[in-house]
């Protein structure tokens, strides 16, 4: 059996009385593209919150490359860090800064890498996420959603990290735009080896970029398997989610 | 009995909600100020921000102590000329401008400018997640965005209200040797035989603290800002409301601890 690079048991999490993750267990083996899909609210961008230490657990642990991210340092957190990547859902590129200065970012004041070399290699992942070096001086506010996303993307491959989080990375894009980003990350990940794990609730980008799949459903994970067992499966919650169908066990709160 | 229970309830609510606040606040401050001194220090941010407070709010601050140095001539000599006091004119502007008037409304005026403009931008960062996407890069947020402000707030105030200072004195002498024909050389006689150094210390003093709370409520209400555009909007107004009153009340307490009898 594979040691995996992340490992959640029995999480927790609540907002006051709500509770958003309750008891969840997910394992990731190193390599693997791991994709949580889900309806809205049912803890994805929380349990991606946690991971990254945005958000503190209620209860279980939680251990990435070996490490209990609850009994490590700020410091040895920030190494840990250090090693990930992260795509965010509305990209959060630093409207301060121009795309170079985006990229290489985490080269610059993470890894203290030289200005020059630095942008020598946030122009190198701008032609890998398919923009031209022109667009390097450009600042996020003058490029559309999907060369937003990209620099986004580029931005979170800059330092060649071992883990990727993908956050929502079609939400918002056009089919087309949405196929380039999901061959985008295929590419890269596979380029650069990396672990990734993407949260999403378009079933489309699920099957192309997942090796395996998994269902997060009031805060539990109710069902993992391979990408190609999603349509197969006999999960009643599964396929009333792939299908979009508005009877089955899944109900819609409606408030 | 049940409306009694509801009453408790809310007031017990409030009185959380109020410990709630000041430990976050307390946190808040602790952690910036803390990361005032531990490397690394973002020197360009820091320089940056320093133009954004400093340079930037020069006409503000300028034109705000030009004007209030030249009506207070106008006030002091109408009211010293009652006890044929015009003499005391030059004295009391110059005390008024440097002990009082140019570091408050330097300071109020700074708050208005800079307190919202940095809330806003810091709950803009917040609801977009790029304070959320900074730390994922390795950058601790207080250090590369609340230190630098910080350090500017209260190391330009002092500049700001030095210079308000000069402009302020400058309008009440041209007011009172142009309008009201007293004579230029007995004003700057009078001006710089009684005014002394504590007078303008303790108003340097006072904004070196104001800049530090203008700064600290910008970056604290954009911190912790949530919802959107109302939540950014709310950052704004309350950084420039608790900024003000909280100028006003330490000034207060500078004024008693410098020249409290």
């Amino acid at each position: 059996m594979k040691n995996p690079i992340i490992k959640l048991s029995n999480v927790t999490k609540s907002f006051g009385q709500k509770i958003i993750l309750n008891n969840l267990d997910l394992q990731i083996n190193k390599g693997e593209s791991m994709v949580i899909i889900g309806g809205s609210g049912t803890g994805k961008s929380v349990t991606l919150k946690c991971l990254l230490g945005l958000l503190k657990i209620d209860s279980g642990n939680i251990t990435i490359f070996d490490r209990d991210l609850d009994k490590i340092s700020l410091n040895e957190k920030q190494e840990i860090l250090k090693k990930i990547g992260m795509l965010f859902q509305g990209s959060a590129l630093f409207d301060s800064l121009n795309v170079w200065q985006n990229i290489s970012f985490g080269l610059i004041k993470g890894k203290r890498m030289k200005q020059n070399l630095a942008k020598d290699i946030a122009i190198d992942k701008l032609i890998q996420v398919g923009l031209k070096p022109e667009i390097a001086n450009s600042y996020p506010s003058e490029l559309s959603g999907g060369m937003q996303k990209r620099v986004a993307l580029a931005r979170a491959v800059a330092t060649d990290p071992e883990i990727i989080f993908f956050d929502e990375p079609t939400t918002g894009l056009d089919p087309i735009m949405a196929n380039v980003i999901n061959d985008l990350i295929n590419n890269i990940v596979k380029k650069i080896g990396a672990t990734a794990l993407s949260i999403t609730h378009d079933i489309e980008s699920a099957k192309k970029i997942a090796d395996k799949i998994s269902m997060l459903h009031e805060g539990k994970i109710i069902w993992t398997g391979l990408s190609s067992d999603l349509e197969q499966t006999d999960n009643k919650y599964v396929k009333q989610f792939i299908y979009g169908k508005t009877k089955g066990p899944i109900e819609i709160k409606i408030r | 009995m049940s409306n009694l229970f509801k009453l408790l309830s809310l007031i017990g609510q409030f009185i959380i909600s109020l410990f709630v606040v000041v430990g976050r606040l307390a946190f808040f401050t602790y952690s910036s100020v803390l990361k005032i001194f531990l490397p690394p220090i973002y020197i360009k941010n820091i320089l940056l921000q320093m133009f954004n407070v400093g340079y930037l709010s020069l006409p503000v601050v300028g034109l705000t102590t030009l004007f209030t140095g030249m009506a207070l001539a106008l006030q002091i000599y109408e009211g010293a000329s009652r006890f044929n006091a015009e003499s005391t004119v030059a004295f009391v502007v110059a005390i008024g401008m440097v002990r009082e008037l140019a570091p408050v409304l330097g300071g109020l005026m700074v708050a208005g400018r800079v307190g919202a403009a940095m809330a806003a931008e810091i709950g803009t960062m917040r609801v977009t997640e790029q304070i959320d996407a900074l730390y994922t890069l390795s950058t601790d947020p207080f250090r590369y965005l609340m230190a630098p402000r910080l350090i500017a707030g209260i190391t330009m105030l002092p500049v700001l209200v030095l210079i308000g200072d000069i402009i302020g004195i400058s309008g009440g002498f041209f007011i009172s040797t142009n309008l009201l024909e007293l004579n230029k050389a007995t004003y700057i006689k009078n001006t710089t035989d009684f005014l002394q150094s504590i007078d303008v210390i303790s108003g340097l003093v006072k904004a070196a603290f104001f800049g530090f709370i203008v700064t600290l409520m910008g970056c604290y209400n954009g911190f912790y800002s949530k919802g959107g555009a109302q939540g950014v909007g709310s950052a704004a107004t309350n950084a420039v409301v608790s900024g003000s009153i909280l100028i006003l009340s330490a000034n207060l307490i500078i004024t008693r601890i410098f020249f409290g009898a």
